[in-house]
């Protein structure tokens, strides 16, 4: 027998190492090179398609609800006006691309298959691959991914000011001139224009309000819908008498009693006064913005039990099975609380006014923005997907299958609740996609409970937040 | 003379063969360093190839190492290789990323010193996160080291399923934290925890809390679900060095007329010294790394108030944001001058613990 010595046995380890790293490097070489069919169609001459209709009218005017961004760190320009676009040449003919599109809302996995079968009617040989992620994991999922060079041909990309700094990484295509903006609102191209270049594609956009069970309300004698605080403390009154708890809100995490406190104090301050807020003409000291905090502190007895250790999920719960009677809503959540009772009577409501000479508002803001990344090999079937998505067509087949408030001129729903979200009396922007304002949420967060508890006064904790927003405006003038 | 020569002439052979192993090591440590570069500056194909050059150079040097009869270094160089590129040189870029004003997004490129080192330094957010890290692992190191000891001391006597008694009590460690945090919510959750309903059963409405919103409670709580999650651990350590320990002391204090307390006082506690050390260590590198459960339960705002704040949630908010349906600003080269800071006080203060811990034992 053939004695083999330990030497060799080493040696012969090692090569076979040697040997398994190669083909590793192999495979991950070939895994790396980007030779896939689809690059190879993108790649290769294409036919013309048809072009969408270039439209150089600008949108009419409308009111402005975003105020001039001069706090946010670069400077932004006006929206780009429309511009006629070339048309988009996804693929040779006969050859299927696939492009991949990352976006935050899971629920939305039926809603946007239908979404992208319409705009496959059109471009029978684009396939987008759409991927819906958990909020809490989309943004570290897709920055991981951007930053190492690689991730999605598209993606929802964040509303400004988070945009203004992505858009300087690099990481999005610029689309100016690459997309038809003729049916984009003024709101939809502030949302998308950094330094006076087009960044991304408007889908959509959520408003902020308060839902009730309309049944529920009846049931109290509530006939109208309160237009004013007094009116709401009426209506909450009413509810608590029937044992029904009024109103459900979460203060653990700060996530409701923010959105509570922007939407009181824009019914407050209306947009100019917003403006100045984010300007910092205007402080949230003032006597008429500590009285919000304070009717908020004064409805606490309308809140749910244990409200302070209540976080968001819990209090959504609590309004969906019916145990409480409304809460902030969003115009997204409307779906959620269908799914989860389809015979729920839902109503939305403006968030009501101090008093009858305000005007009762809503938040909004952006919900669904793609862009296209700057490093895609299906350059034009992504472009091709992010424009169509900004037409009348792609709006549409938005709000028809996902259900998403449209930012898009011509664009109609037949949902009567959302046609009361688009006819809001007074809309103004959700507070954090401005720069000096964005960070209140966190003060909401952090020491948001302490008033509710009378560990800190309504005027302790404006003043916590306006020194929220003279951080961030030193910040953008350093 | 002969052997002189012999011995000559093997070490002439010897430094002979060294040069293709030196020559080996040093393409080896190229490549590596060109591997960490790429990996900062280049794009993954680049990375990719440079990995497989390092993968080359290092398996001959496994090859030559192996024919110089140093066969250890092919056992020691994939995990030494993995420890550099995944541990190591992470860390060392951390420090880097700390030197930046950078949101997370693209690469960072505002260069700004030891800013964000100050504003660590100056925040009341961070000396409160830091404070609590401090309280929870001193409740925990007093909670392990006296409850852990005592059901050890227990267990070593062997009761009646004893198995059954240190599975049971064990069993917690293994469990996911999350999975934790999410059980003690659906306990202590303010609207559909267990708890409630149950006191309020009892009719013990009196005892009813907010569980999870009161600012002086939510904490204890957490302190609570720390050492339930970890209780099991010690209680092992300390039971491995209580069966260390000879019989022959024990029996010879005996003799000499110490009664049970006085031969544990004397004997068996001096010796369990090595196990106080690895606890001790254990319980402050975890609490001072601690996050799950603080997250699940109180939420990445720290909630209520910031009581249950710690550094990790501190961490986490910064660089990801709250996690909730609220936006805010993003600052990951401060969050990870945050990380540093801790990293430093963690090494610091544990090895520093371990000197005084092993000094201690030896003297013993």
């Amino acid at each position: 027998m053939t004695r083999i010595s330990r030497r060799q046995v080493l040696s012969g380890l090692a090569l076979l190492t040697a040997g398994a790293a190669g083909s590793v490097l192999l495979s991950a070489c070939s895994s790396a090179a980007p030779g896939s069919p689809t690059v190879a169609a993108t790649q290769a001459a294409a036919p013309p398609t048809t072009a969408p209709t270039a439209t150089s009218a600008p949108a009419t005017a409308q009111p402005t609800p975003t105020a001039a961004p001069t706090a946010a760190p670069p400077p932004t320009t006006a929206p780009a006006a429309p511009t006629p676009t070339p048309a988009p040449q996804p693929a040779a003919s006969g050859q299927k691309v696939t492009v991949e599109l990352w976006y935050l809302h899971p629920e939305w996995k039926e809603g946007m298959a239908a979404v992208v079968k319409t705009f496959q009617k059109k471009f029978p040989n684009v396939e987008v691959n759409v991927v819906g992620s958990e909020p809490s994991q989309y943004q570290n999922k897709l920055q991981t991914a951007l930053n190492a060079g690689i991730g999605p041909d598209l993606f929802q990309h964040p509303s400004r000011p988070q945009l203004d700094v992505m858009a300087a990484t690099g990481q999005l295509m610029d689309l100016t001139g690459k997309v038809d903006v003729g049916a984009w609102t003024r709101v939809a191209r502030e949302a998308e224009t950094v330094k006076g270049k087009i960044w991304g594609v408007p889908g959509g956009k959520y408003t902020v309000g308060i839902a009730y069970h309309v049944d529920v309300w009846e049931k109290a004698g509530i006939k109208d819908e309160p237009k004013t605080w007094a009116e709401l403390t009426e209506a909450f009154a009413k509810l608590k008498a029937m044992n029904i708890i009024p109103y459900s809100i979460a203060a653990k995490d700060g996530s409701l009693t923010y959105f509570n406190y922007i939407g009181l104090a824009s019914s407050v301050l209306g947009l100019d006064g917003f403006n100045a807020v984010v300007d910092g003409k205007k402080k949230l000291t003032d006597p008429e913005l500590v009285a919000v905090i304070q009717q908020m502190i004064d409805w606490a007895k309308f809140y749910q039990p244990n409200f302070v250790g209540t976080a968001y999920l819990e209090a959504k719960a609590l309004f969906a099975t019916q145990k409480a009677s409304a809460m902030d809503a969003g115009s997204s959540d409307y779906n959620g609380y269908r799914q989860i009772n389809p015979n729920a009577k839902l109503g939305f409501m403006y968030w009501p006014a101090p008093d009858a000479q305000h005007q009762p508002c809503t938040n909004t803001g952006m919900e669904f923005q793609v862009g296209v990344n700057a490093k895609t090999k299906n350059a034009d079937a992504a472009i091709a997907f992010a424009n169509w998505l900004g037409t009348v067509d792609g709006g549409q087949a938005m709000t028809d299958n996902v259900k998403d408030l449209t930012v898009l001129e011509g664009v109609k729903s037949s949902d009567p609740l959302q046609q009361k979200m688009l006819n809001t009396p007074l809309d103004v922007p959700v507070w954090y996609e401005r720069f000096s304002t964005q960070n209140i949420g966190q003060v909401w967060a952090d020491k948001g409970q302490a008033p509710f508890g009378g560990k800190m006064t309504a005027a302790e904790l404006a003043k916590l937040l306006q020194e929220s927003i003279d951080k961030q405006l030193a910040a953008a003038n350093q | 003379m002969f052997k002189v020569t012999a011995a000559g002439s093997t070490r002439a052979g010897r430094a002979a063969s060294e040069g293709p192993f030196r020559l080996a090591g040093a393409l080896a440590a190229l490549s590596f360093v060109i591997l960490l570069l790429s990996a900062i500056l280049s794009e993954p194909p680049v990375t990719w190839v440079t990995l497989g050059l390092y993968v080359v150079c290092a398996s001959l040097f496994a090859v030559t190492s192996a024919r110089l009869r140093r066969p250890y270094v092919a056992f020691i160089l994939p995990a030494l290789s993995f420890y550099l590129l995944f541990v190591v040189f992470p860390t060392i870029e951390a420090f880097r990323v700390s030197l930046y004003q950078w949101t997370g997004m693209g690469e960072p490129t505002n260069f700004i010193g030891l800013r964000n080192f100050a504003g660590v330094l100056t925040s009341a957010v961070f000396w409160n996160a830091f404070w609590h890290n401090v309280v929870l692992f001193a409740a925990i190191f007093v909670l392990q080291n006296t409850v852990g000891l005592l059901l050890a001391v227990l267990l070593h006597g062997r009761p009646r399923f004893f198995e059954l008694y240190r599975a049971v009590i064990f069993s917690p460690v293994i469990i996911s934290l999350v999975a934790t945090g999410l059980i003690w919510q659906l306990i202590f959750g303010s609207n559909i925890g267990l708890l409630t309903p149950v006191l309020q059963g009892l009719h013990l409405d009196f005892l009813v809390r907010d569980w999870l919103g009161d600012d002086s409670l939510t904490f204890w709580l957490l302190v609570l679900v720390q050492f339930w999650q970890w209780m099991g651990l010690p209680m092992i350590i300390f039971l491995a060095g209580l069966q260390n320990v000879p019989e022959e002391l024990i029996a010879a204090a005996r003799i000499d007329g110490a009664n049970e307390v006085q031969a544990f006082r004397h004997v068996t506690f001096p010796l369990l010294a090595p196990a106080f050390t690895v606890v001790t260590g254990l319980s402050f590198i975890s609490m001072f790394k601690v996050f799950d459960i603080p997250f699940v339960m109180a939420g990445a705002g720290g909630a209520p108030d910031g009581t249950t704040d710690v550094l990790s949630l501190v961490i986490y908010r910064y660089a990801f944001g709250l996690g909730t349906t609220v936006q805010t600003s993003l600052q990951q080269g401060y969050a990870v001058a945050i990380g540093v800071v801790m990293f430093l006080i963690i090494l610091g203060v544990a090895t520093l613990q371990l000197v005084v811990l092993r000094r201690r034992e030896v003297s013993l």
